[in-house]
């Protein structure tokens, strides 16, 4: 598993350009699918199963986007200026590498006499080793991720691109650990999340599900003086109350939670005040869908090095296998 | 009762019922009680829509049917547990607080083992994250202090849980009445008099009385554009009423009747029609112009699934997201009389009229 | 991708003498968010002969379609809003003199000293400033916020109501081969949209879709790609243009777009990472006809894509715009051969679009 969260991690797929890592999952999941989608926005639909009585069309939703720059500006000596995909905090750009998708590698630094201060994203440009706007190998519009390698330290792993490929990681361990079930499942792999849920949009709107469950990240608490909250790692699955998208509907909490008992395994609840999932768009859609979100708590959300505890991961798997092998009462 | 002391009844009941963004089903359950007998089905959507259905002579007749659709909002701002600390909770708002307003505020969690006290405390100067002399304590660090110690505590209550306002509903001089939530069950209200009205018109259109959730967060209104496809949809909420830290254009008097809404997301002819409608009836209104967008469910619903000519209606209310809203019934009455007669009106050809100017 | 034999620029329609006048008429025009409707008489005036079918949906767009000669021919809506941003008068305050608010988003710093008209007679009005002989040096530090500035339309001034909207009254100028005027954005854009089904190729349903409410959120954008549901949609406006040199000489590389470099293809703002199938799609048919065109720099912002491409199961859209100076202030800037080759890279890419453009996997 480990192994396949490597790739998952490391292979490039910022928002709006997630061929590669389509590709990758759609490989991994085809012998396990009835059915496999993409759409115009490039989401991956997968279906498993028919709607059988006493059974739900459920749509689980990850996505497949990871943060990104942007090439905005080429000047004349060959500096990439750049606009920021996602939520990018210029923090954690200094000296960062980057690679974008024609292969082209930097280095990304910011305008600043002395290194005292945030920069604005405005200021952020990136050196390809070019020395002219004509030889730089990049042009406006082109898109970059950041690279950091995958780091397996046992029961933690920390990687680029955790968020939200440890959810697509769930879906497909869960795909596969599938048997049987009264559910007609269709899990999305969904695009450019990270710009505003806009992949969960149009694949709800087609699915046209009964209840909706995103998995993805949420932030962890446990490190020394950050804003308190609940979630830890290793501590469990977190089944989301809130957060700046979604007040997820009771009952599908209802079920989450006599999901965890079935299968004894220990949950947190996540009250999360801002922010927000696939399960925000979801709910919106055609009449409305009840909808939650299972998270996994991790610690430097949006940073190059994201950190999450396997554990958790596993028993998000256990979780998600028991709620959609059984009816759900909503 | 006379039909105003019954509807004063009434609302004070169903602002006495926790319905926060979300946790709609007590309230919504009250309300399809009190809709039941004015309507002929009463259906509740996955999401928690509230649907009222009145057929109209159009329909009952085997004609084609027009619909119009009466949109309140029944969901109110509230809490939510985020986690324990030792024998205090932290909470985090579900819709739009000034934190000025909360401490000293007394609260109902709603735990899994039943409805539990507490009150809204501010913490000493040194236990916060700054002193925040002279400044107001901001909301992600007031906590709620339940008398029970921690591990009562923890028995008890768990991050998720629900709070509400404690404070009952109380009646004032006027007609008037305070308490928490009247945004917007004192719209609730409005449209359930209008329903009591319409039990003596014999009306062409068909009737959809719409309780909508999540107002206060994410408008899952527009998911009941989706459902009732309706040809016209009137939604019915709560503007500032002018009073104490309003006084100026923004507020209309209390007991000044209808505020009819004008903008980008209102259909001018249908604001036409309702303003002559009230100078019609001798109805006092006041006019709510609308330069940007709405903050009601008439935003949604006007673009949802393909558009909905929208209208707004608005009941001034004194103090608003404060649990001490304050609404006159007179004006309540008078938005439930305007729709009713509005809704009489409607003949099979109104809807042509329902055009845009070039 | 494109199938027809490279072609020269000399074949391609050019915009005639007449959709200046027609600029001219519509930038004059009043049309704020809301209140679009003598926008939508002219281009109804305009489109009537040629459309087959004009409608005005709920929420006030109007919808023209031009059927093609064959069946299932693709459905390609071009969407151009026709509103701007401008004023609503909200209160009375004394004889002639009315609080307003902002429609839309205009820097208020742009707002004091300026004509304006008020209303559907267009009544002439002001909005005035203290004189600099009563100002103090440092009340001359503060912004003018609207809250503290009024519309006055002169004592004895009659007709003017409450929720009446208002508009900057700039006239519109040729100014050697630059055109400015207020609404450029995006009556540039209707103007483009109208001589396009006027001139629709008979290989597509053109469906023009003339937005309303595009400056207070794309709210007539998401009701007509709604009932439209096309297979391909193109959103035509007009994108600020911010290329003039900085102040100290240090390099200016915000300036979104560029003057005189021709439309810019958009590649990503607020609300839409625009589809790259059709970015590359309208930058292979520049390079290949010979069209100038720049790309957008990736920054805030947004156009009707941002409604229309989310709407349904997703629709495939791209956004074409003509670059503009100071856009929404009293008097926009733009030229007159940025225009143009908007236009025929505009008629171009209808002419050769065709559903394989989304074989290719997005």
């Amino acid at each position: 598993m480990k192994n396949l969260l490597e790739k998952l991690t490391q292979t490039p797929g910022v928002s709006g350009y997630e061929n590669e890592i389509r590709e990758v999952i759609r490989k991994e999941i085809e012998p396990f699918a009835d059915d496999i989608q993409i759409d115009v926005m490039g989401n991956l639909i997968a279906r498993k199963g028919i709607k059988k009585s006493g059974g739900k069309r459920i749509m689980i939703s990850s996505h497949m986007d990871e943060i990104g720059l942007m090439a905005s500006h080429i000047n004349d000596k060959g500096f990439v200026y750049v606009a920021t995909i996602g939520g990018v905090n210029p923090l954690t750009c200094f000296g960062a590498r980057v690679k974008f998708l024609n292969g082209t590698e930097g280095v990304v630094y910011a305008e600043t006499k002395k290194m005292d201060k945030v920069p604005t994203v405005d200021q952020l440009f990136v050196d390809v080793g070019a020395d002219s706007a004509e030889t730089c190998p990049v042009k406006v519009g082109d898109e970059a991720v950041f690279v950091r390698s995958f780091l397996d330290m046992g029961n933690r792993v920390v990687s680029k691109a955790i968020d939200d490929r440890i959810g697509c990681l769930v879906a497909i361990e869960t795909i596969k650990a599938l048997k049987d079930s009264p559910n007609e499942l269709f899990f999305v792999f969904s695009t450019q999340e990270e710009v505003g849920l806009r992949g969960a949009k149009t694949s709800a709107f087609s699915i046209n599900p009964e209840m909706g469950i995103a998995i993805d990240v949420t932030i962890a608490a446990d490190v020394p003086h950050c804003e308190p909250g609940n979630p830890a790692l290793g501590k469990g699955p977190c089944i989301k109350v809130r957060d700046g998208s979604l007040i997820a509907h009771p009952k599908v909490i209802d079920a989450m939670k006599k999901a965890a008992d079935r299968a004894g395994i220990e949950v947190q609840m996540e009250v999360l005040r801002h922010a927000g999932t696939d399960a925000g768009a979801i709910q919106l859609v055609r009449s409305g869908v009840p909808a939650g979100c299972l998270s996994i708590a991790c610690r430097y959300v949006h940073s190059p090095s994201e950190m999450v505890d396997i554990n958790d991961v596993n028993e998000s798997v256990r979780l998600l296998v028991d709620l959609l092998s059984n009816p759900v009462d909503l | 009762m006379d039909e105003k002391t019954s509807l004063k009844e009434f609302l004070k009941s169903i602002i006495s019922l926790p319905g926060i963004s979300g946790y709609e089903t007590a309230v919504s359950s009250a309300i399809a009680a009190k809709w039941k007998p004015l309507t002929d089905e009463i259906i509740v959507s996955p999401v928690g829509n509230l649907y009222g259905i009145k057929k109209g002579f159009l329909s009952k007749n085997g004609k084609p049917s027009k619909r119009i659709m009466m949109a309140v909002h029944m969901d109110g701002i509230g809490m939510v547990i985020e986690r324990i600390e030792k024998d205090v909770l932290y909470f985090a708002p579900i819709g739009g607080f000034d934190p000025r307003i909360l401490p000293g505020q007394e609260v109902i969690i709603h735990s899994r083992s039943g409805d539990i006290q507490g009150i809204i405390v501010q913490l000493a100067p040194h236990l916060l994250s700054e002193p925040f002399t002279g400044k107001p304590v901001p909301l992600d660090q007031l906590v709620i202090d339940t008398g029970l110690n921690a591990e009562e505590l923890k028995e008890t209550v768990q991050a998720g849980d629900t709070v509400s306002y404690a404070n009952l509903p109380f009646e004032m001089p006027s007609d008037c009445i305070a308490g928490h939530s009247l945004d917007n069950r004192a719209s609730v209200a409005a449209v359930t008099q209008c329903l009591t009205e319409l039990q003596r018109f014999n009306h062409a259109w068909d009737v959809y009385a719409v309780g909508t959730t999540q107002e206060e967060t994410v408008f899952l209104s527009r998911t009941t554009v989706s459902d009732v496809k309706p040809d016209i949809a009137i939604a019915i909420d709560v503007t500032f009423a002018k009073g104490p830290g309003v006084d100026n254009y923004k507020g209309k008097p209390l007991e000044s009747g209808p505020s009819i809404g004008f903008g980008a997301n209102i259909h001018p002819v249908l604001f036409n029609q309702l303003k002559q409608l009230c100078e019609q009836l001798d109805i006092p209104y006041t006019l709510d112009p609308l330069p940007q967008m709405s903050g009601t469910d008439a935003h949604p619903i006007q673009t949802a699934s393909g558009g909905v000519a929208t209208c707004l209606l608005s009941i001034p209310l004194r103090y608003m997201h404060t649990p001490v809203e304050m609404i006159s019934i007179k004006d309540v009455m008078r938005v439930g009389h305007l729709m009713a007669e509005y809704i009489a009106r409607l003949d099979e050809n109104s809807l042509d009229s329902i055009k845009w100017e070039d | 991708m494109i199938k027809e034999e490279k072609s020269t620029i000399d074949s391609l329609p050019v915009l005639p003498e007449s959709s200046v006048q027609l600029l001219e008429e519509l930038s004059n025009a009043v049309g704020v968010s809301g209140n679009e409707n003598e926008i939508r008489s002219i281009i109804r005036r305009e489109v009537s002969s040629v459309a087959d079918n004009l409608t005005t949906d709920t929420i006030g767009n109007l919808i023209a379609v031009k059927h093609a000669k064959n069946d299932h021919a693709l459905r390609v809506m071009v969407a151009a809003h026709m509103d701007e941003v401008g004023f609503m008068i909200v209160d009375k305050e004394s004889d002639g003199i009315f609080k307003f608010q902002v429609v839309g988003g205009i820097d208020e710093r742009a707002l004091a000293g300026k004509a304006v008209q008020v209303g559907k007679k267009h009544a002439p009005g002001v909005i005035g400033a203290c004189p600099v002989h009563l100002s103090t040096p440092a009340e001359r530090e503060v912004i003018l916020k609207t809250e503290n500035l009024r519309i006055d339309t002169g004592p004895g001034s009659k007709d003017i109501e409450i929720g009446d909207y208002a508009t900057f009254s700039t006239k519109f100028k040729r100014m050697g081969g630059s055109f400015c005027g207020k609404a450029i954005d995006n009556r540039i854009g209707v103007a483009t949209l109208i001589e396009l089904l006027k001139n629709a190729p008979d290989s597509i349903e053109l469906i023009a879709a003339f937005t309303v409410q595009e400056e207070v959120g794309l709210r007539g954008a998401e009701v007509a790609a709604y009932n439209i549901n096309p297979d391909f949609a193109f959103v035509i406006d007009c994108t600020p243009a911010n290329d003039q040199p900085a102040w100290d000489h240090s390099e200016n590389t915000l300036y979104r777009t560029k003057l005189g470099q021709g439309p810019a293809i958009y590649t990503n703002d607020s609300r839409t990472l625009y589809d790259h199938r059709l970015i590359r799609y309208l930058s292979d048919l520049g390079d290949r006809y010979g069209i100038r065109y720049q790309y957008r720099q990736p920054a805030s912002g947004g156009t009707d894509a941002g409604a229309i491409h989310t709407s349904r199961s997703g629709i495939p859209t791209i956004s074409l715009s003509v670059p503009g100076r100071y856009t929404h202030t009293a008097a926009s800037v733009i030229r007159k051969a940025d225009w143009e080759e908007h236009y025929r890279l505009m008629t171009v890419a209808l002419r050769h679009i065709d559903a394989d453009i989304l074989k290719e996997n997005r």
